[in-house]
This record gives structure tokens, C-alpha cells and sequence, in this order.
């Protein structure tokens, strides 16, 4: 990953400008080039305490859902599911329509509560509501939406605010990953006039403008982006989980789960049946080559040429 | 601090919101139709009101009929019905939106904490409503005795009575979930409360009671309604102004700390258009074999599924059967009893003004009505591309709206228009209450038009632009106006020639403006 220096070469001028206000960087003269701004700024940098550039480790498990059951009225959505995530680690929730993965996610999400059974997320309850724990969590929905009125950069520093990510702080991971997700000349545009796959990455963006590490739910997070869009975002999250974070992602794209996750749940109406790494799951079916064969063996059977 | 950073981003929202639709052309032009339109009318009104002396013979003819309990009560029963009717109602849910979902519920604030920023937010709304209210009455205030002060007053009063109600309703809301969670007999003891405090609002005993009356929000908004008007004197307006902001912040208080999280879920779990699709949506995704179909014409389908989807709300269902019901008493009315002697009569000196104040309450009631058409596009939410993608021409689309809100506002409001047109009788009323129909064209083709333009706006269509919501009311009005002036001033052969013409022209200008509003859809 990019350090501090790294990303105040690339800043363009009126970020490095913002980031010296905030900084309260003292400028005597009227005009001042950016090479020289961008000492200045890195000197004030230096001098505020060091920021972590991450925060505390994840307790481990970081993600641990016990016999989590969900019902609407008659219906059942989850059965009896149990379910851990552990930092450094990618897992993938994979199920045909229905299976009642959004409805998983949302509850660890702390968004709607379990039938029975617990969720417990970065060592705590999510019935205790703790703001520590919701700090780590970011959550993308399944339909992606979000406040049209405002612009892509004063809803991030709105996120950085409910985070309470120092402003300086906020300012640098903006520029870091709005060029990272390719949404740098975006950032003025409202957000109601985006497209769907700049929706998705400013959504993205608003989670990795915290200090990671994170407990990440992601509802289909590729939906919606183009192949380059996908692949940063992959390495991405690969380099999360590399420095300690937690990812739980649904998704239907079986290519993507397979080279993405390292292991597995599959869910069919409700239920777990079957979990394990790609090589655990081949291991069960032998018939089976890759993950999709795996995925119709466990939901209703391969289906004959 | 972070509840600070949520009101922020409202208010941030809501100017963007402003600064946004102040840039587009065609808004803009709405903001020009609506100001002029509306001070043309409240110019016309003012003229009307100084020629019949109107106002000043207005508190004279109240005070006879008015009183503090009468008004007490009434206000209390709005009051008692909101409460009970918002512990069904969407209650404190209907301040989130849908990016709250992974935006807000799983961040770290609380949910009384977005709360408190979308009322926020709602205020700024009232707040800027009011004020554009006032400056379309100022006309008025030149030729009447009326000052703006007063007139400011008079309209920040609505809005503040419209708030308590509200909050009345969240309030019923939160008494009811909270107490779900509550044992059996600690239940009963919540819905007991409930009913006490609604039974209070209403019952003149306690509206009256010297201790009692001073706690209760009915009572005290009717006291200070009806000094205002100069009917009643009193020293206390202030102190009595005071206590009615202690009630409001009282409730508003309990509402914010008892808002809870499970507002989430139920707000996820709210039922959407989407999860059932119906007769229309399965046909245009080819679900459906329209050939036994006794229509052949589609848009006799968008007609009919409209009712359909719409006759799944209860409230929808209870509209028609009281309907049913006017329609039934009016006629048995009007038939056997053609002069009864209950009818109102009254005083000499105002009959002439009667026909003028019969059709404006006719224009008033009819405009409500009418509003199902504003709806009519927006009801369709994210659906609304299933219909612009359907092998339907456009016009076929803006007509079934146009057509369906038509059938639907008649229902709902000529019973009605003739339970009045009975009681408060005069020469020619008949005349009047048949002008609903040129009346109700009118206002459903302008309301079929905004409502059509309201999603070329906004991608959320539950909180529409102002101006757009004010310019339904407006041209209305104008236009209705006119009519309006014409039929009582002008009479012969001419009118009944005129009227038609000049409906027609302006019902297929506003359809016509409709579909094409419905080619800019994003
Ligand atoms: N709010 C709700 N009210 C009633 N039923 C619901 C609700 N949410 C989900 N369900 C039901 O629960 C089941 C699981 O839904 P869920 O959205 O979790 O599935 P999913 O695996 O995410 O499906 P998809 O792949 O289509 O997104 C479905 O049968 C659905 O109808
Ligand atoms: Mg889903």
C-alpha cells in the first residue's frame, strides 16, 4: 500500500491545498508552488502525533455467528446457521437466489435482529449496539443507493465525520482511493448523477476512507463495476486481508468468489450445506471440477446437457 | 458532536437540493408559474374579500359558532385520531431512506441521532414552505386589514398544528412498539394510557378544566387560535404560547429517546411495490396472456392495475367504502328529503357571499382530492421503467393516469360535494357542484403532469422538490379561480360553450406536456 509521502505526490493541488488548511500549515505568501506546499504540508504532517495508520487489531474470531436463526412471519430466511470469519481471512457466502444471504449479512450487520441464536462481531454482542464494534463494521447493501444531493467528497467527509476519522486523515484516504477506484474526477459530481458502478465504488470508497483494519460485509460488492474496477478492488481486499481484516462477501459470480475467497459457505433455503476450502468442498465431489459444479451438486444437482 | 455532523449533512443535502433544481431551466420555469400564479390569486382574493367586506364581517359571523370547548374539541380529535391512527402508521420509520441501510444503521450512531437530524431537516422544510406561503399572500395584505404579521402568524400557526400532529402520531408509533416488548399486562396498561390521553384530548371536561386544560395541547392551541382571532380576550396569549412549546417539546423529547433500533428492521421489512408484482408488470414482462382479457385497450390495464395495486391499502379501501356510504346518504337526501328543514340558514347580510364561499371550499376540497394524480407517477417508484420500456405508446401511459386519478377523485369527492351543496343551499348550487368536473379535469391533468415530471427531478420520489409540490396547488388554483370568476360573474350561452373549449385545451396541454416529461426519465 501507498505511504503518506507516496499520496501527497500524486494529491492534486486542490487537495494539497485543503489538506493545508486543516493542517493549519502557515503560509506568509500569497502564491506558493506545489512542491513547496507539499513540504510544508509534510513537515506539519511530521509534526502533528502520528496517526496510526491502522487501528487495533481484530480480536479473533473477528466474525462468530452461533445457531443465528431468522424468521418473517411464515417464512423462514435463515435456519440455524453458524458461521466465523477470522481476521486475515476472505470469506465467501455463496447461494443460490433466496438462500438468505442478504438477510445473514444483516444481521451481523446488527441492522435486523436474529430470530435466536448470537452475533458476535470483533469479540462483542451486536445486541449491546457498541459503538467501538460498529466503528470496524462496513456494510455494502445489496441494492446499491445513497444521498443523492450530496457531492461524492462531502459524503465521504460526512462519513469521516460519523467515524471520527481526524480530517487530515479523511482528506488523504479520500485522494488515496478515489484514485484507487477511479473516482477522482467524480469527487465534485452529485451523487444522484453517477452511474451504478460509480455508486458502488463511491460506497466503497466511503468504507475505506476509515483507517482499516475492518470487519467488511459485502453484498455482491463487484456488481456493477467494469473489469478494471473489479480487479483493483480485488487487490484491494486481498491487501486487507493480508493486514488483518475481516471479510465476509455474497456473492453469485462464481469465478470471482473462486479466485477471490479462501474458503466457502454455500447456502440453500436457509441452510448450510456445505463449507470448506475449494480443495475441501473438490475433495467431497469428486465429480466436481471447479466451484460452480460444487455449488450445483450442493443446490439440486447438476443439471444434465 | 456526531448528531452535530448528521443535522450538517442534511442541511448541506437539502441546499444542494435547492442549488441543483435552481439550475435547471424547466424548474425554474415552474418557480416563475407558481409565484406569479399564486400572487394572482391571493390578488384576486384580496379584491374579493375588500369588495364584500368579507373579513371584517368574518369574526362577527365565527363568533356565534365558536367557542374554546367547541374548537377544543375538534382539535382533539384530530389530535386523538392521529394518535391512534400512527400506532399503525409508519411512524419514526418514515424519516429513514434507503441508503440509510449501509450508510446510518450500521455506523456508529443511534437511531434517535438520525432521528433528530431528519426532523431537523423536516423543520428547514416547514420552515421555508411557510415563508414562500407568506410571500404568495402578501398581495392580499394590500387591499385587506389583514397585516403580514398577522398573516405570518396565522400560517406558521398551521404548520406548527400540522407538527403536533405528527409528532402526535410518532408518539403513537413508539407507545406501540415500545410496548410489544413489554409483557401482557404492562401492555394493557400502555393501550389504557393511550386511550386516557386520547379521551382527554377530546372530552370538553378536561378541555375546560381550569389544571387539566392547561396541560392538554387541544385546549391550549384553541385558546390562543381563538385570541388571535380576536374572538376571545386574554392577557396570557404568551404564557399560554409557552406552554404550548413545553407540550411540544415534551413530546418531541420522548419520541427521540424512545426511538429504538427495531425502526430498522421494520423499515427494511416495509412492503414494497416490487416484491409483488401485479397484473400490469406481469404482462409487460410477458408473464401474462391478455387475450382473454375483456379490454383490449392497454390503457384500460395500466387503469386497472393502478386500482388494483392502490385498492391493497387499507386506508385506500376505507375511502371508497365511506364513499359508497356519502354517495348513498346524499342521494337518499337529495331524493326524499328534497327540503328538509335542517338546513343551515344564514344571516341576510352574507347570503350573496355564499355561492363565492361555497366554490371556494368546492375549489379546496376538489384540489385535495385531485391529489391522487400528483401520486400517480411517483406511486410507481422503481417500477416506473417497467412502463416506459412496455410497448405502450406514451400518450396511452399519460392518459390512464390522467383517467384513472380522474374516476378515483370524483369517487372520492362528489358524495361528498353534495352531503355540502344540501346543507348549505342556495339558487344554482346544483350549478356549482356540477362544475366539479370541469374543476377535477383540470387539477388531475396538472397533477398528472407534475407527478410526471416529478421523477424526471429526483431519483427519490418520496420527497419530491417544493416547487414542484407547490406548483400543483397553485395553477390549480388559478386556474380554478377563473373558472371560477367566469361562471359567478359572467352567465349565457357563451359559458356553456367556453367552459368546455377552454378545459380541453388545457387538459390536453398539460397531458401533452406529461408525455413529454416522460421522455426525459433518467
Ligand atoms: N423483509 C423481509 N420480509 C419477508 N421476507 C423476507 C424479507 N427479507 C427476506 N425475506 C425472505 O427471506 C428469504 C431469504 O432472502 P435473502 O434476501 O436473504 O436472500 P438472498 O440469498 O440474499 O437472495 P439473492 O441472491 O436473491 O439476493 C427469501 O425467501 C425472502 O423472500
Ligand atoms: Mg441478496
Amino acid at each position: 500500500m501507498e505511504t503518506v509521502d507516496e499520496t501527497l505526490e500524486m494529491m492534486r493541488a486542490e487537495d494539497l491545498r485543503r489538506l493545508a488548511q486543516t493542517v493549519n500549515v502557515p503560509l506568509s505568501t500569497r502564491y506558493v508552488t506545489v512542491t513547496e506546499l507539499r513540504g510544508l504540508v509534510r513537515e506539519a504532517l511530521d509534526s502533528l502525533p502520528r496517526p496510526a495508520q491502522t487501528g487495533r487489531p481484530l480480536s479473533d474470531p473477528a466474525v462468530s455467528v452461533i445457531g443465528l436463526r431468522k424468521r418473517y412471519g411464515a417464512t423462514t430466511a435463515v435456519k440455524s446457521l453458524d458461521l466465523t470469519v477470522r481476521p486475515g481471512e476472505i470469506v465467501g457466502l455463496v447461494g443460490p437466489n433466496g438462500a438468505g444471504k442478504t438477510t445473514t449479512l444483516r444481521a451481523i450487520a446488527g441492522i435486523i435482529r436474529p430470530t435466536s441464536g448470537s452475533v458476535m462481531v470483533n469479540g462483542v454482542d451486536m445486541r449491546e449496539d457498541s459503538t467501538e464494534t460498529k466503528r470496524v463494521l462496513g456494510y455494502i447493501p445489496e441494492r446499491p443507493t445513497c444521498y443523492e444531493n450530496l457531492r461524492v467528497r462531502e459524503y465521504l467527509t460526512f462519513v469521516a465525520k460519523i467515524y471520527g476519522v481526524p480530517r487530515h486523515i479523511a482528506i488523504i484516504r479520500t485522494s488515496r482511493f478515489s484514485r484507487m477506484l477511479q473516482l477522482d474526477e467524480f469527487l465534485d459530481s452529485y451523487i444522484g448523477s453517477l452511474s451504478k458502478g460509480n455508486l458502488q465504488r463511491t460506497l466503497l470508497a466511503g468504507i475505506f476512507v476509515r483507517p482499516p483494519p475492518y470487519v467488511l460485509l459485502l453484498d455482491e460488492p463487484i456488481y456493477g463495476l467494469d473489469p478494471r474496477g473489479a480487479w483493483s478492488l480485488k487487490r484491494h481486499l486481498r491487501h486487507l486481508r493480508d493486514t488483518g481484516s475481516a471479510i465476509l462477501l455474497s456473492t453469485h459470480i462464481l469465478e470471482v468468489a473462486e479466485g477471490l475467497c479462501d474458503r466457502f459457505v454455500i447456502m440453500h433455503e436457509g441452510d448450510v450445506v456445505g463449507r470448506g476450502t475449494l480443495t475441501e468442498l473438490r475433495e467431497r465431489f469428486p465429480r466436481a471440477r471447479t466451484l460452480e459444479h460444487v455449488f450445483l451438486e450442493l443446490t439440486g444437482g447438476i443439471p444434465e446437457e | 458532536m456526531k448528531t452535530h455532523a448528521l443535522v450538517f449533512v442534511e442541511m448541506r443535502e437539502v441546499l444542494n437540493g435547492v442549488r441543483r433544481t435552481a439550475k435547471s431551466a424547466s424548474l425554474l420555469g415552474f418557480y416563475a408559474v407558481m409565484v406569479c400564479g399564486g400572487i394572482f390569486i391571493s390578488w384576486v382574493l384580496g379584491q374579493v374579500a375588500s369588495a364584500g367586506s368579507m373579513l371584517a364581517s368574518v369574526p362577527v359571523l365565527l363568533r356565534d359558532y365558536l367557542t374554546v370547548e367547541s374548537v377544543a374539541t375538534v382539535l382533539g380529535l384530530v389530535m386523538a385520531s392521529s394518535l391512534i391512527s400512527g400506532m399503525f402508521g409508519s411512524g419514526t420509520t418514515s424519516v429513514l431512506r434507503p441508503p440509510d441501510e449501509f450508510a446510518l444503521m450500521p455506523a456508529p450512531v443511534g437511531p434517535h441521532q438520525i432521528f433528530v437530524a431528519r426532523y431537523a431537516r423536516r423543520i428547514l422544510r416547514k420552515l421555508t414552505i411557510a415563508l414562500i406561503i407568506v410571500l404568495v399572500l402578501y398581495p392580499m395584505t394590500i387591499r385587506t386589514a389583514l397585516s403580514l404579521g398577522e398573516i405570518s402568524l396565522a400560517v406558521l400557526g398551521a404548520l406548527g398544528l400540522l407538527e403536533f400532529v405528527f409528532l402526535l402520531s410518532l408518539l403513537g408509533y413508539t407507545l406501540r412498539h415500545r410496548a410489544s416488548g413489554l409483557g401482557r399486562l404492562k401492555r394493557l396498561a400502555v393501550y389504557v394510557c393511550v386511550g386516557c390521553i386520547a379521551l382527554a384530548l377530546v372530552h370538553p371536561a378536561t378541555n375546560s378544566n381550569p389544571v387539566l386544560g392547561l396541560l392538554l395541547p387541544s385546549s391550549l392551541i384553541s385558546l390562543v387560535a381563538l385570541s388571535a382571532a380576536g374572538i376571545l380576550q386574554t392577557q396570557f396569549l404568551w404564557p399560554l404560547m409557552g406552554l404550548i412549546g413545553i407540550d411540544f417539546l415534551i413530546m418531541f423529547l420522548v419520541v427521540t429517546v424512545s426511538v429504538e433500533r427495531g425502526d430498522y428492521e421494520r423499515y427494511i421489512a416495509r412492503p414494497t411495490p416490487v416484491s409483488r408484482p401485479t397484473r400490469l408488470e406481469r404482462a409487460v414482462r410477458g408473464e401474462v396472456d391478455f387475450s382473454q382479457s375483456r379490454f383490449s385497450d392497454p390503457m384500460m390495464w395500466v387503469i386497472l392495475k393502478d386500482f388494483w395495486t392502490r385498492m391493497r391499502s387499507p386506508l385506500q379501501f376505507a375511502k371508497y367504502v365511506s364513499a359508497a356510504g356519502a354517495s348513498v346518504v346524499a342521494v337518499l337526501l337529495w331524493v326524499v328529503f328534497p327540503y328538509a328543514a335542517t338546513r343551515i340558514t344564514l344571516p341576510v347580510s352574507t347570503r350573496n357571499l355564499i355561492p363565492y364561499a361555497f366554490f371556494l371550499v368546492e375549489m379546496a376540497f376538489l384540489h385535495v382530492a385531485s391529489t391522487t394524480s400528483l401520486l400517480s407517477f411517483s406511486d410507481e417508484r422503481e417500477n416506473i421503467y417497467l412502463l416506459r420500456v412496455s410497448p405502450l405508446p406514451r400518450s396511452s401511459v399519460v392518459l390512464a393516469k390522467f383517467v384513472g386519478s380522474l374516476v378515483e377523485s370524483l369517487i372520492a369527492s362528489v358524495p361528498a360535494l353534495l352531503l355540502l351543496a344540501y346543507f348549505v343551499t342556495f339558487d344554482g348550487v346544483l350549478s356549482l357542484v356540477v362544475l366539479a368536473l370541469p374543476l377535477l379535469s383540470l387539477f388531475c391533468a396538472t397533477g398528472t403532469m407534475i407527478g410526471a415530471y416529478i421523477p424526471v427531478f429526483t431519483n427519490e420520489p418520496s420527497s419530491p422538490p417544493i416547487p414542484l409540490v407547490f406548483a400543483f396547488p397553485v395553477i390549480n388554483l388559478a386556474l380554478g379561480g377563473l373558472l371560477g370568476y367566469f361562471v359567478l360573474q359572467v352567465s349565457g350561452l357563451l359559458l356553456i360553450l367556453a367552459i368546455p373549449l377552454f378545459v380541453l385545451a388545457a387538459v390536453w396541454f398539460f397531458l401533452s406536456r406529461a408525455s413529454r416529461a416522460l421522455l426525459n426519465y433518467r
